[in-house]
């Protein structure tokens, strides 16, 4: 969250950033936060009609979609009947995949597929299929949303409570945490704890 | 007759949640009467100490399920000098963690390398928690050389309920240690913080522990701390800002707390009648408060104005409790307090209320985890302008055009990487404040709702306007969960900080709030408790309101 809110994300979308790297880690899924929150340019506003029209593309044709973005109006439109479904030049789809599952239930599965990957949720369990490995950690693709009946084979992923991240990952998260942080100051010394150590005295 | 819960508007005030005392739901509480309910096991499995006090100890319980928790402890003999209660010291008298599990002996050395390192250390999802505690200068030495010369410590304790002092208690996935999802599913984890007190249960022991090794290193005639002694002593903690912003930041948890402790107190006052014996009771926990009361100790005169008037209004509340009215007792004493003592008298009042009531209010502590999920609805801008004029109509006192209303701003320290309070005016760094700005933030969501389309969708007006998405997502919630929001402003000049933590750690069952300025404190936790080895014997829940004037003068 705090290298979202230090990539210039605004503090509900840096929540939600928090969320969708946590979903990601814990299903083992790798985690390629740094490129989509370093890559300012990717933020595009859209218009209103295309949204009716349950799809969405970025304006300009040198624009991607980000996908936090995305994904947070996808979450916030629920399982609304005019929510966009097809999303154009999306950056790193993968990172959508934490908004859908959010949205979906045993009732209400859906699938998500870019480039080769098929992945079908029921918001717990996963269905993955990917013909290219490559495809999984594409930069950019279009993306289509929609429902599917429950699979009845057994799933292939589910959360497993603890994930990895590369040291170089990290570092880069890291690094952009830090740029929240206010550094030492006289004044901060002053009020900041408000206390000095006296652990000396008991 | 059904009471209604007390309104949030009476209840969620810094104030009034600044004079919150434990209860028979708090966390450490709820623990215990689990441990004992269902009859954990511990034992000291490894106790490998040199003369000086370093070495490895570890303690294991065992639930009823048959699962072992092992509190692996490093005990390093720290020189005065590196000793710092200071979130940002980088050695300690002890270090330990919970580990899931029997810890081999090569967990033990793996662990023995990184665990002393605490926050700079390389830990894994295989331990639940992380901690370190400091020896308490003034009386660990004393008592130690009490020991040795063969006599009691009493005259040492006197001074100083507990020998160490923890000062960070990390859980929940800080610094490599196991998320909190992998336990949560666990009963004996269901309770917010459960593992985190579990630890400080277990660590408790060794203090005294360490001491009487001490001793016995010195002189073979030395003597171990009898078992009364020993149970007045609690493990003290050093705290402060860096947990203020939790309840702010959990608003859901923040209801549940909040509402259960509600809706004990109502469940009381609904009471037509009671017993002779119950009253007796309740006025046993009076005086039990009112010595709990004398014996509190602080150098804060703020604090100590609080105690004194919690001294004064625990006197009011024995004489008017020499007789019971036959109807709905419980909730003219109620009533009466409210009319006759401060909000600190207020609010130990209706900790005594619930008090002996267990089996009548013991199931709320159920409602009272679960985590912070919540996805905002589908709504328009005319929905969500309706739903906060309904549940925000408290913001509107507030005018943030004054220097006063804005002067503080929290955020995080570069140095500590913890939550700091700073002084906006004063001091740089306001540009990189942290959102707990919910009061300022809801009427400048309120301001921008009002220029747009009621029929608009309130997702279109987040996406095009995210910097309003996390109020809106409070405000779907407050919707719900009506002791979601703290009703002040937490920027404001006058904001005593104290009263979040406060709250906070009554909820966990902490007690003794020595506050040490206007932004850290001091506290006891399981004064009195028995010790784990204790538990099958004695009683799990006749501890929390303990006071012994004749142990301890």
């Amino acid at each position: 969250m705090q290298a979202a809110r230090g990539a210039g994300l605004e503090w509900g979308l840096a929540e939600e950033s928090g969320r969708t790297a946590y979903w990601l880690a814990a299903h083992g899924f790798p985690l390629l936060f740094s490129a989509v929150l370093t890559a300012r340019d990717i933020f595009d506003v859209v218009d209103d009609e295309e949204l009716r029209c349950g799809t969405l593309t970025p304006k300009n044709s040198d624009k991607v979609l980000c996908p936090l973005v995305t994904g947070t109006y996808l979450s916030d439109c629920g399982k609304s009947p005019h929510a966009p479904r097809r999303f154009s030049r999306l950056a790193q789809p993968l990172l959508l995949l934490p908004f859908t599952a959010r949205i979906a239930t045993p009732e209400y599965c859906l699938r998500q597929t870019w480039a080769s990957v098929e992945c079908i949720t029921d918001g717990t369990n996963l269905w993955l299929s990917k013909e290219n490995e490559l495809d999984l950690t594409a930069t950019m693709a279009d993306v289509l949303i929609e429902t599917v009946p429950l699979p009845t084979t057994p799933p292939i992923a589910h959360a497993t409570q603890h994930g990895e991240i590369s040291p170089q990952e990290w570092d880069k998260l890291k690094t952009l945490a830090a740029t929240i942080w206010v550094p030492e100051s006289e004044e901060s010394r002053k009020f900041g704890a408000g206390g000095a150590d006296d652990s000396k005295n008991s | 007759m059904k009471f209604s819960l007390r309104p949030p508007d009476d209840v969620m005030r810094l104030s009034v949640m600044g004079a919150f005392c434990q209860t028979r739901l708090s966390f450490m509480r709820v623990l215990l009467r689990r441990i004992k309910k269902e009859q954990w096991q511990f034992k000291r499995t490894v106790w490998q100490m040199d003369k000086s006090g370093c070495g490895v100890a570890v303690y294991q319980a065992t639930t009823a399920g048959g699962r072992d928790y092992s509190l692996v402890v490093y005990a390093h003999n720290l020189p005065a000098e590196q000793r710092s209660d200071r979130v940002i010291a980088t050695a300690w008298d002890a270090t330990f963690t919970l580990f899931d599990g029997v810890p081999s002996t090569t967990d033990i050395a793996r662990m023995q390398k990184q665990v002393p390192l605490q926050e700079t250390g390389r830990n894994d999802h295989q331990q639940l928690v992380l901690s370190r505690a400091n020896r308490s200068a003034r009386v660990f030495d004393a008592v130690v050389s009490a020991l040795a010369d063969g006599r009691q410590p009493t005259k040492e304790i006197a001074q100083n309920a507990y020998l160490m002092r923890t000062t960070a208690v990390y859980g929940n996935g800080k610094f490599g240690i196991a998320d909190r999802a992998r336990i949560s599913s666990r009963p004996e984890f269901a309770q917010p913080f459960a593992a985190e007190m579990l630890a400080v249960f277990m660590f408790r022991q060794f203090p005294p522990d360490l001491a009487e090794h001490l001793a016995a290193a010195r002189t073979p005639t030395a003597v171990k701390i009898d078992a009364d002694l020993r149970r007045y002593l609690g493990i003290g903690n050093s705290t402060g800002l860096g947990m203020a912003p939790f309840i702010v930041n959990h608003p859901i948890l923040l209801h549940r707390w909040m509402a259960a402790r509600e809706t004990a107190l109502a469940r009381v006052r609904a009471l037509p009648d009671t017993t002779p014996e119950v009253q007796n009771q309740f006025i046993g926990f009076i005086i039990k408060a009112q010595m709990q009361a004398k014996q509190w100790r602080t150098a804060d005169s703020g604090q100590q104005q609080k105690i004194n008037r919690l001294q004064n209004d625990l006197q009011k509340l024995h004489s008017h409790c020499q007789t019971f009215v036959a109807q709905y007792p419980w909730d003219a004493i109620y009533q009466w307090g409210e009319k006759n003592l401060s909000i600190d008298g207020r609010e130990a009042l209706t900790a005594l209320l619930i008090e002996p009531h267990g089996e009548l209010i013991d199931d709320l502590s159920a409602g009272m985890g679960g985590d912070e999920t919540f996805i905002i609805d589908e709504c328009s801008v005319g929905d969500m302008r309706n739903l906060i004029q309904q549940h925000y109509d408290w913001i509107q006192q507030t005018d943030f055009s004054t220097e006063e209303q804005n002067a503080r701003f929290w955020y995080v320290s570069a140095e500590k990487q913890e939550p700091r309070l700073g002084e906006r005016y004063l001091q740089p760094g306001a540009e990189l404040e942290l959102p707990l700005t919910i009061m300022r933030d809801m009427k400048s969501f309120a301001e921008a709702l009002a220029q747009q389309n009621d029929s608009m969708s309130l997702a279109l007006f987040l996406m095009k306007q995210p910097q309003y998405r996390r109020v809106a997502h409070r405000a779907q919630i407050a919707a719900c969960f009506p002791y979601s929001e703290i009703r002040d402003n937490l920027i404001s000049a006058d904001m005593l900080p104290l009263d979040l933590l406060r709250c906070k750690l009554s909820f966990f069952g902490a007690t003794s709030f020595d506050p040490r300025s206007d932004r850290w404190l001091r506290i006891n936790m399981f004064q009195h408790a028995p010790y784990p080895y204790e538990l099958a014997a004695l009683p799990a829940d006749e501890w929390a309101w303990c006071a012994d004037e004749t142990l301890i003068h």
